[in-house]
């Protein structure tokens, strides 16, 4: 009992540390995250566009010194009416530029330094041009023109549109710091969670013949469904069907989903905690940890950080890791409740 | 199939499936699921059972039926 409690609080006072260090880290190197929504107005009267482009200003905050533009790229939503894009310091000089076009607009200015900018869209916008930019949409998109129905952001001659405009800071070794410090704080967690939940307060947990033989299963199982998912992605990446995932979820998504399939299997069979394990406060830190993340999609999401230019960001990955930590919560109670009935 | 005869065995001996798990090293699931019959333990958990239960391996696993 002695010696779990030293680990105890070992564990307990790495995790204040490596918090009290990635919050430092965050509010002293990071904080900065600058994003501006949005939205143009275009007025579109007798047929003619005013001709004034829509400008965003951008002002940078807190006392940084340099920051990256988050990738910008307009999806087949916008073909056509963004032909241009500048960016300009504040003395009106073009810094960047990119131009758009019918097909694809992509703009990634690599580094801004401390200032306020302004972001100017050249559109193309006239009634005529409203109508051609159909005429040429439709045939492609395979719908008749009679069921056409106009972009939801244009009504009776006017055309909005919301956009974001985000800086993030161009801080590397501090993000690398604070992702670091975010593996180890998990990993501190973890280890908590799993001492409170043991009874011996090991760390390492020990499995019968039954349970490594699940396990076994499980991993299997989670391997196949990692590969057919991987290959459901290689196979509209393939054909070219618009995946709206960004690289990295991409990336995440097969892991992911082998994951869960073999965590929720070997859970169900009673076989993912060690002999030792105690149940009632696994449910109890499971659901927390559940209710926490329920509350930082809610944050996120209010922050629209969840969907960028279209796609789902990696930000999303937090909703995948919020689905899993449900569908275990869920299993386990199953199985407790289950398992109680059959008792004896 | 079930196995009874385990079950019978141990609520002789006023065992719990927990005193009984614990006595062989495993999990209450695993006891569970051989009484049931959704799992068939190795040769070694087996004897591990007999000896909690002071048992034969005949006595607790040799099915009669199929012979």
């Amino acid at each position: 009992m002695k010696t779990k409690n030293t680990r105890l609080i070992v564990a307990v006072l790495l995790t204040i540390l490596l918090g009290t260090a990635m919050l430092v880290t965050v509010f002293t190197t990071v904080g900065g995250e600058y994003m501006s929504n949005g939205k143009r107005r275009i007025e579109i009267a007798g047929g003619t566009y005013s001709g004034e482009p829509y400008t965003l200003s951008i002002e940078t905050n807190r006392a940084r010194t340099s920051y990256v533009c988050a990738k910008w790229t307009l999806d087949k939503e916008d073909i056509g009416y963004i032909t241009g894009f500048l960016v300009k310091n504040e003395k009106g000089e073009v810094i960047r530029a990119a131009a758009g076009g019918w097909a694809s607009f992509e703009f990634v200015p690599d580094k801004l330094e401390k200032g306020v900018y302004t972001a100017e869209f050249h559109v193309l916008a006239s009634e005529e041009e409203y109508e051609a930019f159909c005429g040429k949409y439709i045939p492609d998109s395979n719908i008749p023109s009679e069921e056409y129905e106009p972009y939801d952001g244009y009504h009776d001659g006017v055309w909005e549109e919301s956009f974001e405009f985000r800086l993030v800071p161009y801080v590397k070794p501090a993000v690398i710091f604070i992702m670091l410090c975010g593996i180890g704080l998990g990993l501190a967690l973890a280890a908590i969670i799993v001492m409170i939940c043991s009874k011996t307060g090991r760390i390492k947990s020990e499995y019968d013949e039954r349970q490594i033989q699940a396990q076994g299963k499980g991993f299997k199982y989670g391997f196949f469904t990692s590969l057919a998912v991987m290959f459901i992605l290689f196979f509209a990446c393939s054909v070219e069907v618009n995946i709206p995932l960004n690289k990295s979820l991409c990336a995440f998504i097969p892991v992911f989903a082998g994951g869960c399939v073999s965590v929720i299997y070997i859970i169900w069979k009673e076989a993912y905690f060690g002999l030792d394990t105690r149940v009632r406060p696994l449910i109890i830190a499971l659901g927390t940890i559940a209710v926490i993340l329920a509350g930082l999609i809610v944050i996120l999401g209010k922050n629209g950080l969840f969907i960028s230019n279209g796609v789902l960001t990696f930000n999303s990955s937090v909703i995948f890791i919020e689905v899993m930590i449900v569908a275990m919560f869920i299993t386990l109670v199953a199985k407790a409740v289950s398992l109680k009935r059959s008792e004896e | 199939m079930k196995n009874l005869r385990l079950k019978a065995a141990r609520a002789g001996k006023d065992m719990s499936q927990d005193a009984l798990a614990a006595a062989c090293g495993v999990s209450r699931q695993t006891i569970n699921a051989i009484e049931k019959g959704d799992y068939n333990p190795s040769i070694n958990l087996c004897i591990s059972i007999c000896k909690a239960l002071g048992k034969t391996l005949d006595e607790l696993f040799w099915d009669e039926e199929r012979q």
